[in-house]
This record gives C-alpha cells, structure tokens and sequence, in this order.
C-alpha cells in the first residue's frame, strides 16, 4: 500500500466562497430540519465502517446527531435519514440545485485545475499500472462534467459510462460526448456486471446510506483487474479533530459518514478489497482551522495549536500540512483499491 | 509443475535475503545451502562446502549469490549442469566474465538464467516506468541519477573493496543499479563522457564515478556513483516534455536509503498563468514496503514454470550494463593511465 503526498497551492474561498457556502449550509439545514420533524423518516444505523453498535454520542448538527465508533473513530449520523429520502435529496433538492448553478459555477476553473484534472491523472496513472488493455470506465453519481472531459481527454478508455448522474449538466451528455449514461440508482440489480476497469466515485460515500452496499455493488462492476477510486471526508484529519463539532465543512446529509482511516481499511476488508493506495493528500486543514480561529476569538483550540498558528508563518503551516498528508492526518482521503 | 528445487551458493547477506523469500514462495523448496563458513548449517537443508555437489544434487534452480570473483564459474558450471539460474549483480568482474556466461547460456538452451537488478521491481520504480510508457507526459528529454553510499569503519575491509575479488569499486557494485535503471526506461547509450575518481578510500579502486551518457535519441543521462557521499542517498530525476518524475530515497531492510521511498511527479505549468509560475503542484508518492525481492523471485519462476524468455534482468541486461560500466571506466583517461600504473580498477581488456 503506498500513500500520497499533494504540493499544490490554494485556499479555502477558492473552491468554496464563503458567501455561497454559508447559503448553501443554511437551505441544507433548513431541508435537513423538515424531513427529520417525521420520526419515521430517521432509522438507527451501525458503524457504517466496522458495523461495531458500541458507539458514544458526539454532537448534534442540524438537529441530527454524529455517534462516534468507539472500535475503529468512525463518526456518523445516527439516526440518519432512510435511504429515499437522502438518494432524492441529492437529486432533487434546493440544496443540490444551489450548489451546482452557484458553488461550482463561481469556482469552476479553481476546480479543473487543483481537482478534476488531477484526478483523471490520477485514474490513469494506476489503471495503467494494473490493468492490461483497460477499456471501460465508469463514475458514479457524476456531478462535474470537467471531470468527465478530463477522462474523455486520456483516450485511454473506449466505453465509459455514467451510472446515476447527479446534476443537470452531467445528464445532457450523451453519446456525442463519449460517455453512455444509465440514470438508475447504482444499487439497481439490473446493471450487471459492466467489466469495469476503473469506477470512480468522488465524495459518494461521505452521503450514501449504507457504504458497505455501495462498495459491494462497486466490487461487483469491476473486471478481475479492475481499480474502484473514492475519495471522502475522513474524521481522523486534523481539521475535524481540531475542530469537532465546531467544524462548518461537516454536516448531514452530505457527511453521514466519516470514516476514521482506520475504519476505511476494515471496511475494504470487510468488503473483499485489497486497498492499493490509501492516502490524505488534503490541501486545507490547517487553513480551515486557521480560518476558524479567526472568525470565532472565542473558539478553543488546544493551546499548542493556537500558538503554532498565531506565531508561526505560511511556510511553517504548509510544511505542517505536508506532514499531515504524509502520515494520513488530513481530512480529505482517498483510495485505489482492486478486488482481492 | 510441482515444486521447484532450489539451492543456494553463497549464503552471506544476498543469499539469506533470497533464502527468506525462497522459504516464503509457495512454488519453491529450498533443498540445499553451499557456503565456505558454516552460516547455513542450520537452515534446514541440506549443506554443501563444495558447490559442484549442490549442482549434481536433485535441484531444478540455483541462485548464485557468491562475490563477483566467483559468480562466473558458477553460473557457468550450473548452466551446464541443466539448472536454472538466478544470479546476483554484477554478472562478473568484467565483461569478459559476461561473455563467457552467455556462451554457455546459448548452449544450454532451455535453462533459465536470470541476473537480480531488483531495482527495477521497486514500486516507485515500476510506477514511474508505467508513467514514461504511458506516454502522456511526452518522450524522456534527459535523466540523472546518483547513487551513494556512507561508508563505515570497516568499508575498506569488505571484500567489495578488494579488486581481485569485486573487480570495481562503487561504480561496479552500486553505480551498476542506476546504469540498468537508465538503460531501462531509455535502453542503450553508445556515448559516453566520465570521469573515474579514487579521491578518500585507501582502496585500489574507484570511490567516486561521474558520467554522462548519451542515446541515440539524444537522451542523455548523468550518473554520479559515489562511497563517499557520507549519507547514503538514491535519487534518480527522469525529465520529460511534460513533466517530471523523481525517485528519491529507495526501501531497504535497513531503511538505511531514507525512511521510505518516494515517487514524485508534477506536470508542467508555465502554460498557466494563474497557477503558481515555477513551481507545479507535485504528487509524493510513499512507498512503505520493498516488494522488489519478492516480485523478481516470482518472474524468475514464471519463467521457469511458463517456459518464458527472461525480459527483466537477462543476459542482455547484465551485457548491456557491464558494457555501460566498462565504457565509463574506459572514458576517463587519465583513470586509466593511473589505473595501468597502479592496478587500480580500471578495464584494460
């Protein structure tokens, strides 16, 4: 297994101005207050990582509650809305709508450029390595046709899909474009088995009701050599142990689940994964801390931390976020990972 | 196929490293151990003093990981004998020794001899082969590689520091690695400039090698070699049209080449103003285990065991490196006027 370092130089307020964000967290709030008011909306879930029931309370956000793991620090929503109304949520929602003609239209070149283009090299680079000939590519719950271009730029795929697009954008590509889409619900039985040789799904399981699901049905769409490529919020990056329930990045139902490190490499296991890259090339912990301190004078932050970003420089937090990355401590993962 | 049999000559470091991965390989049985001390006497198996008997003992393959002296007769003498063989760089002290061994590979037909450059089955090493072939970052425009090592009290002890028994200095013994390393992602360079330097070590060889090599492509490739660079360090830089790639640190049982090896790579950006001028976002890549020991045991047994031509680590990789190392020792006159006047390790064939 190897892990990922990424040098790259860009701020919070690039890819979300704060302005938007704050809008978009106020209507997610608001939509997340009226389907919780029905008590039968919500359901009682495990440790959506190691499926551990021993559990203690964290905190509350928008009126539902994150329970942290006490086996492997996973924290999530529990209850968490069923599965329904989250899936309809992100299809449908004012929430969704607002943040695809607002948050990525205003940050859209910031994204290719420290985001999409990245990741489709990424993609490449160990589909090569591990797959010979690799032909099919698919990406679950699309949302930034960029990204898709920037695959459909590689020429190294001839049949690439879209299972299950989520924004408007994404659906209007059609065979022009290179891709097929199948706008079912990725956990349809009737997709088979598509060979794939590279599935992406980028900030999916932050959001899915059952993870464990999601990755069987990955599994089950990949070729013998085939490589899943996720990322997801992780609750053991700094930001978000620094930060807790102080954190404004973090909030249902876009973060149901946070998986610990540790809980991402049990539930792998647990799915029949052998995980080829785990690693937390996040760019904005530290900033995001930095940032929070000097929004909120009251907020406490253990003494050290506060010191070390008061008195020391740009510099100093940069190498501190590389250290970070290097040790899988940043709050932004991601994993390659093939059938075992 | 059931199990192959397998022995080993030499059981010093190389040859317990192969025992580990030997006894760990479900397709091999490691039936017989040949040393002159009595290190493998323990092991299990059977012990030979005399290597002659381990190659007419019941044994499919060998591996062969005596000093440089002895390897040739060996690898000779077992490919004679019918046996597969796995021999440990460099394939002699020079390229005579070479020569010799291919000569008795081609008339042995069927026998698999393979030659253990592993570094070219590291991960950051094979990631970064995967990328220049890939192609999208453009053709390879030059590389430079340095390969160093601390020394130690007891350096010129070693019996790598006797030319009669290692042929060369650091350039044979370590500098070797980063010529099969250049050769490849770029394969051959008939040019080459260097210079060979004895500048610290009390030693009748070599102690720095500087060289320039280049193909006929006009990819050119710097190499320092060097026992007296204090810290052990590996690096190889691979620049190409569109970007770049740099192997820094390499994983070793002792972690003694950095704590873990790194693979970093960047594209580049001066096309993009509005991101940072000079400086292009990199991706590190750590690498936390060597693999390498394993995955070239395993190609030597799939050759074996497929009945496929050896295409990592052959006859014509160990010639070619060889050749390289004569060159550059061959390119620094003065070296060899020196070398011819006090036996230092120069290449007069």
């Amino acid at each position: 297994m190897k892990r990922v370092v990424v040098s790259d130089d860009f701020d919070e307020i690039e890819i979300w101005p704060s302005e938007s964000f704050i809008r978009y967290r106020e209507i997610v709030e608001k939509e997340v207050k009226l389907f919780s008011i029905d008590g039968t909306n919500l359901t009682r879930v495990s440790c959506p990582a190691c499926g551990s029931d021993k559990r203690r309370n964290g905190f509350d956000k928008f009126g539902l509650e994150y329970v942290e793991c006490l086996e492997c620090n996973t924290l999530y929503i529990s209850l968490r809305p069923k599965k329904d109304i989250i899936d309809k949520h992100f299809k449908e929602s004012e929430a969704s709508e607002f943040w695809h003609s607002n948050v990525v239209k205003q940050t859209l070149k910031e994204r290719i450029g420290h985001l999409f283009k990245p990741r489709a090299m990424w993609v490449a680079n160990l589909t090569e390595q591990y797959c010979d000939e690799p032909s099919t590519f698919v990406d679950i719950n699309s949302v930034y046709s960029e990204f898709l271009e920037a695959i459909d730029r590689l020429d190294l795929f001839k049949d690439k899909i879209i299972i299950e697009p989520l924004s408007e954008n994404v659906k209007s590509f059609d065979e022009r474009d290179g891709f097929r889409i199948i706008d079912k619900s990725f956990t349809d039985s009737s997709l088979g088995e598509l060979g794939a040789d590279a599935v992406t799904a980028f900030a999916v399981i932050d959001h899915v009701f059952n993870p464990e699901d999601f990755l069987n049905t990955s599994r089950s769409l990949l070729s013998e050599d085939g490589i899943l490529f996720f990322t997801v919020r992780t609750i053991s990056g700094f930001d978000l142990q620094v930060l807790w329930e102080n954190s404004e990045a973090i909030f249902p139902p876009d973060h149901l689940n946070l998986l610990s490190i540790e809980g991402i490499e049990l539930l792998m296991e647990r799915c029949g994964f052998e995980i080829l890259e785990l690693s937390t090339p996040g760019q904005l912990d530290v900033e995001l801390v930095l940032n929070a301190m000097e929004d909120d004078n009251k907020l406490e932050v253990p003494r050290f931390i506060s010191y070390f970003l008061k008195n020391r420089d740009k510099d100093a937090r940069r190498i501190f976020q590389e250290y970070l990355q290097q040790f899988n401590l940043s709050s932004h993962a991601r994993v390659a990972a093939r059938k075992r | 196929m059931g199990k192959l049999k397998v022995g080993i000559v030499g059981f010093g470091k190389m040859g317990q490293i192969r025992m580990n991965v030997i006894n760990n390989h479900p397709d091999l049985s490691l039936e017989g151990i040949c040393d002159v001390d009595s290190n493998g006497r323990s092991c299990g198996c059977e012990f030979y003093e005399d290597y002659m008997d381990l190659l007419e003992a019941d044994i499919d393959a060998v591996f062969v990981c005596t000093p440089n002296k002895f390897s040739p007769d060996i690898v000779i003498s077992a490919l004679n004998n019918q046996k597969h063989v796995f021999c440990e760089k460099p394939p002699g002290r020079n390229l005579e020794d070479v020569k010799n061994i291919i000569k008795a590979e081609k008339e042995n037909e069927g026998v698999i001899l393979k030659f253990g450059f592993n570094h070219r089955y590291h991960g950051a090493v094979l990631e970064a082969k995967s990328i220049v072939d890939s192609g999208r970052m453009g053709n390879v425009l030059w590389m430079r590689g340095i390969y160093g090592k601390a020394g130690s009290t007891d350096f010129e002890g070693q019996w790598r520091s006797n030319k009669d028994v290692s042929g060369g200095g650091i350039l044979l013994d370590q500098g070797i690695h980063m010529i099969d390393l250049f050769r490849f992602f770029c394969g051959d360079f008939p040019e080459v400039k260097s210079f060979v330097t004895n500048s610290y070590w009390d030693i009748d060889m070599e102690d720095n090698a500087f060289a320039l090599l280049r193909n006929e492509q006009d990819q050119v490739a710097m190499l320092h070699s060097s026992s007296t660079q204090w810290k052990h360090t590996f690096s190889l830089e691979i620049y190409l049209e569109g970007g770049y790639i740099v192997i820094s640190g390499i994983l070793s049982s002792t972690r003694s080449y950095g704590h873990g090896e790194r693979l970093i790579t960047a594209r580049k950006q001066f096309e993009d103003n509005s991101f940072a001028m000079g400086n292009p976002m990199e991706e590190i890549t750590y690498f936390d285990q060597d693999l390498s020991w394993e995955l070239e045991i395993e190609d030597f047994v799939n050759c074996i065991k497929k009945d496929k031509k050896v295409v990592v680590g052959s006859s014509e990789d160990a010639f070619g490196a060889m050749e390289l190392v004569m060159k550059i020792y061959d390119g620094d006159s003065k070296w060899n006027e020196k070398s011819s006047d006090n036996d230092l390790g120069g290449f007069n064939q």
